[in-house]
């Protein structure tokens, strides 16, 4: 299909512009009309996946991208800054399809929860869809300016989800995750200068053509003894502005993941967002920063990667590690799930520092495997939030005599989530450990001992989980107040239609992971070797 | 002698747009005398300054006229082109209703000499035309005729008034030192290091920052943009400050003060000192005016930035600014006034609002966020440019002060994000009760969506305004 992404990306803005034209009464046909575009990009997005090809073996960033689109956007000469160089340019490569999909599905399942929604229908679902063509847009744009430009349009939307929708501090939380999320991105616009100043090309008549072309800055065509070139002259306080530029992009994207000590907007985030915001927030829009690091952190600064290797290691783990250790704290499931976020994505940062194949598909498929995850558990509180309007772990105790099936659910991601062999979060964990211990000897970029404290992290997990899950599950049936006793029926059909694909995704990944790490096996060998060569050939200049 | 007065009335012509507005200014004043009607002097206001804009004329070399007095560019004739267009939406202003010729009169006047200051190369010549500005300023500032506007103007007249008193004593010390008024004749050979010199540039350059609020000399604008009708602070806090901007750039230049570090790195400190201020002091405003007054201080650190970079991109950089700071102030004003002809002037007045008037509620969203810089807005497109160009900037001197610069102007960018939401929080995300307002009428909403897609256009069409800047010579200020 021709312009498959541009649709992927277009389908919910123009969707959001025809709700803006429905009177605000009709909210069925509004949820109709979002459904619609939600499915359409999820069909698309399979298809994404389905006609990704594997196969091939780049050499370059250039040739990694399939499914491109360039079309040019704003050109003109800006004074002696040479061509002021914007295209509209997207395309995938075995990093960003995986996310893609995954965000079409998590969509869909978004509108899904949505449904009961009666107040202000009519702007939430205008909102909800600029942020589906936003996040989206962020994945596979390769402009650097038009990704920042949809990484920055995502927060407008979100502010606003969290801020009206949301709990009864969602005022505090809207704004703390405006702030710190939109500080964050000021850091990478910053570096996101820098690199434009740097990229480009020279013509034939000697004109200075730059360009924020990701792959360009990728594959480092930079120009000689620019700012962020190689080699270049600049220091700033005793290192090079390649170092600096580096750490302010760690930042900016770590904020987003979040890591530690970054990650306290995510919790009041969590806590206050409606359900489905929950969903999208822990399924995809974390990823966000995970995939800033891949594609933009890591690929254009290899050298300071390896350099860096062992604090962004730590970070890791102690993410991994403290984000579990605050999880076991809480009395709030909701808490609880969004500290377990904190540490999962930790998983992801380890596994990239490791820069092993294995390391970096492991942080890849745990990105994957926890969008799901988080995303099912996420529903899964909403389901006891929208019968009692409480979350606390001590409002409630042998459910699972009450709900079966609810608790059948979630014994499954709770188990997922621990690491259970056989469900996906399994695959993602161990492929980050094996990456993360064996790093030492294959190109000793980080000491095995990080990797083996951060195996506590797997322990800690398991125990938070079944800890909550005998409170709240095992044992004699209870409810704090006796009116919920009515409410407490188990899982309507809606709710089904939610749980069970991700817990299909969640099994089928677990057992047969190849499925996914097939068709990225290929780009992540390339990312690895890539970041390995360049970075020793930048680190040598 | 005979050959002078030749050569003025043949420099006459260049000077077609400040004469129509000066002859235009005294029709409206008799016309207030003959014609009683409201209508007929914001009729006889936009054909006066239509008819100026016509006169202008564009694409040609620089000149020097009458004597070297006055020094005309295309990026002058720009820039009066720009004032045009944003004088010339203030009738439709709410707020505009009530007002008298002499209003107009004050605001062509106002117009007038700031036209002027971008084209004075003259000691006195710049001294008068400041004057010409603010009294014209202080006027229209004391315009509502209310107790508070009087505080207002009196806090305004007193602080130019200083400021005013010691640029011309600098302005003395200055053609003391030179032997000369004119500012391509300044020369101050040997003496170049005297301390007293050193204070009469201070002195004088303190005046010009007076004019375009950069701290310590914006402690008048809050209290002046408060008091003042809002459609003469959208026209007040655009045209002298842009005007303003060329003039200090001009002066720097012509004292060489790029090559004196002390004077320049003072300007460079004020300038980062600006940015802060602004902001931090428009965190803690509740009323609506004085917030964005605040916010406005700030903005003419990021002007005064582009103004000190000693190259052709500072200029570039400045142009852009200066365009979409003055749509984004007539947008944001425009719906300050609106809001203000309900009554509503607190932050707090709007909470809830969004049930009554949520179209306007989006608009206002998208002019913040353009206040702010963030995408899709051409606030975004500007300070990208900016900080562009400010990394270049450190790339060619390699000065710290410049990456603090640049530091600074970043973060304030977080801060601003939280009081210029202000009114789309309250407006969105608290709950209010706002029983007597009164919706806004369909054309009042057809003029502020004008205005907020012209703030849109430029950031997904750079390249138009780009066009127009380059068919002009303006490469030289």
């Amino acid at each position: 299909m021709e312009n498959l992404l541009s649709w992927l990306i277009f389908i919910p803005f123009i969707a959001a512009l025809v709700v803006g034209f429905i009177p605000k009464d009709k909210s069925q046909l509004i949820k109709i009309i979002a459904l619609a575009a939600t499915s359409i990009q999820l069909v698309l997005g399979l298809l994404l996946f389905f006609q990704f090809d594997g196969d091939t073996k780049p050499s370059l960033w250039s040739e990694a991208f399939q499914f491109t689109e360039l079309e040019p956007w704003i050109h003109f000469k800006l004074g002696s800054i040479g061509s002021l160089q914007v295209d509209y340019f997207v395309g995938v490569d075995g990093i960003s399809m995986p996310l893609v999909t995954l965000s079409a599905l998590l969509l869909v399942i978004g509108v899904i929860s949505s449904w009961k929604l009666e107040q202000k229908v009519k702007g939430y679902f205008i909102l909800y869809l600029i942020l589906s063509g936003s996040l989206i847009g962020c994945f596979v744009a390769l402009d650097f300016f038009l990704f920042y430009v949809f990484f920055e349009f995502m927060l407008l939307p979100m502010f606003f989800l969290i801020g009206i929708w949301g709990g009864p501090r969602r005022s505090y939380a809207s704004i703390k995750f405006f702030l710190y999320t939109l500080f964050g991105s000021l850091l990478i616009l910053i570096v996101m200068i820098g690199l434009y100043l740097s990229t480009g090309s020279i013509d034939d008549a000697g004109n200075q053509i730059n360009t924020f072309s990701l792959v360009q800055m990728m594959d480092g065509s930079f120009l000689e003894n620019t700012l962020l070139a190689p080699g270049s002259s600049f220091v700033l306080w005793g290192s090079s502005l390649r170092y600096w530029a580096f750490i302010l992009l760690l930042i900016g994207f770590i904020i987003k993941l979040p890591a530690v000590p970054f990650h306290t907007w995510l919790p009041d985030a969590h806590v206050e967002a409606p359900t489905a915001i929950s969903v999208l927030l822990a399924g995809v829009l974390l990823k966000v920063g995970g995939y800033g690091l891949f594609r933009i952190c890591y690929a254009i600064f290899p050298d300071i990667a390896i350099e860096l290797a062992q604090p962004v290691a730590i970070i890791g783990m102690i993410s991994i590690v403290y984000g579990g250790m605050v999880a076991m704290a809480q009395n709030d499931v909701k808490k609880l799930i969004a500290y377990s976020s904190v540490s999962h994505m930790g998983f992801v940062l380890l596994g990239l520092a490791a820069l092993t194949a294995e390391g970096v598909s492991g942080s890849l498929f745990q990105m994957v495997s926890h969008g799901f995850i988080s995303g099912a558990l996420f529903l899964i509180v909403g389901v006891i939030y929208d019968r009692t309007h409480d979350r606390q772990i001590e409002s409630l105790s042998g459910l699972a005599s009450k709900m079966r099936q609810y608790t059948f659910f979630v014994v499954l991601f709770f188990f997922a989530s621990l690491g259970l062999p056989g469900l996906s979060g399994f695959v993602g964990e161990i492929l980050v450990f094996m990456g993360a211990i064996g790093a030492e000897s294959i190109n000793g970029v980080i000491p095995s001992w990080i990797g083996m404290v951060s195996v506590l992290g797997l322990i800690i997990s398991a125990g938070y989980y079944l800890w909550t899950l005998q409170r709240m599950f095992f044992g004699k049936y209870w409810t704090r107040e006796a009116a919920w006793d009515v409410k407490m029926v188990d899982l309507s059909a809606r709710e089904w239609l939610m749980l069970v694909p991700l817990a299909l995704l969640t099994l089928l990944f677990g057992v047969f992971p190849s499925l996914l790490l097939g068709p990225i096996e290929n780009t992540m060998n390339f990312f690895v070797e890539h970041i390995m060569n360049q970075g020793q050939t930048y680190l040598n200049l | 002698m005979l050959t002078q007065l030749k050569d003025i009335i043949g420099d006459l012509g260049f000077l077609s747009f400040e004469i129509s507005l000066a002859a235009g200014a005294i029709v409206i004043l008799i016309l207030g005398l003959v014609v009683k009607h409201k209508l007929a002097y914001k009729v006889g206001f936009i054909a006066v300054l239509l008819l100026a804009l016509l006169l202008l004329s564009f694409g040609q070399e620089e000149v020097l006229l009458l004597g070297d007095n006055l020094q005309f560019n295309d990026l002058g004739a720009l820039l009066k082109a720009l004032f045009v267009f944003t004088a010339i939406w203030i009738v439709f202003y709410p707020t505009a209703e009530n007002h008298g010729s002499e209003y107009y009169f004050l605001m062509i006047s106002m117009i007038l000499g700031s036209a002027l200051m971008l084209s004075a190369n003259n000691l006195l010549v710049i001294y008068l035309v400041i004057e010409l500005t603010s009294f014209a300023s202080y006027s229209l500032t004391n315009f509502d005729f209310k107790k508070k506007s009087f505080e207002a103007g009196m806090k305004y007249l007193l602080f130019g008034g200083v400021s005013s008193a010691l640029a011309l004593y600098g302005a003395s010390i200055l053609y003391g030192y030179s032997g000369t008024l004119s500012l391509s004749g300044m020369d101050f050979g040997v003496v170049e290091n005297s301390a007293f010199l050193n204070l009469g540039m201070a002195l004088f350059i303190g005046g010009v920052l007076f004019k375009v609020s950069v701290v310590p000399f914006h402690i008048w604008v809050p209290s002046t943009y408060e008091a003042t009708p809002t459609d003469a602070v959208a026209v007040l806090s655009v045209i002298p400050k842009i005007a303003g901007f060329v003039l200090l750039n001009r002066i720097l230049d012509a004292l060489n003060v790029y090559e004196i570090s002390w004077l320049l790195n003072t300007v460079t400190i004020l300038g980062i000192a600006t940015i802060g201020m602004g902001t931090l002091g428009a965190l803690r405003q509740t009323n609506v005016k004085r917030l964005i007054a605040y916010g406005a201080v700030a903005h003419s650190g990021f002007l005064l930035a582009a103004v000190l970079i000693p190259f052709e991109n500072g200029v570039s950089a400045f142009v852009w600014y200066a365009v979409v700071y003055a749509l984004m102030n007539v947008a944001v004003f425009y719906l300050v006034s609106l809001f203000e002809s309900k009554g509503m002037t607190e932050v707090d007045q709007f909470a809830g609002l969004y049930k009554k008037e949520v179209y306007l509620g989006g608009l206002v969203v998208l002019v913040m966020i353009s206040l702010i810089g963030l995408p899709p807005t051409s606030g975004f497109t500007i300070k990208l440019f900016l900080f562009t160009v400010m990394w270049e900037w450190y790339q060619s001197v390699g000065d710290p002060l410049t990456v603090a610069y640049l530091v600074i102007a970043v973060i304030s960018v977080v801060f601003s994000l939280f009081f210029y939401l202000k009114i789309p929080y309250q407006m969105f995300l608290r709950d209010g009760q706002n029983t007597n307002y009164s919706q806004s009428s369909l054309s009042q909403r057809v003029i502020a969506t004008i205005f907020t897609l012209l703030v849109l256009w430029l950031f997904f069409r750079p390249e138009i305004l780009n066009n127009i800047a380059n068919n002009i010579k303006f490469l030289d200020w």
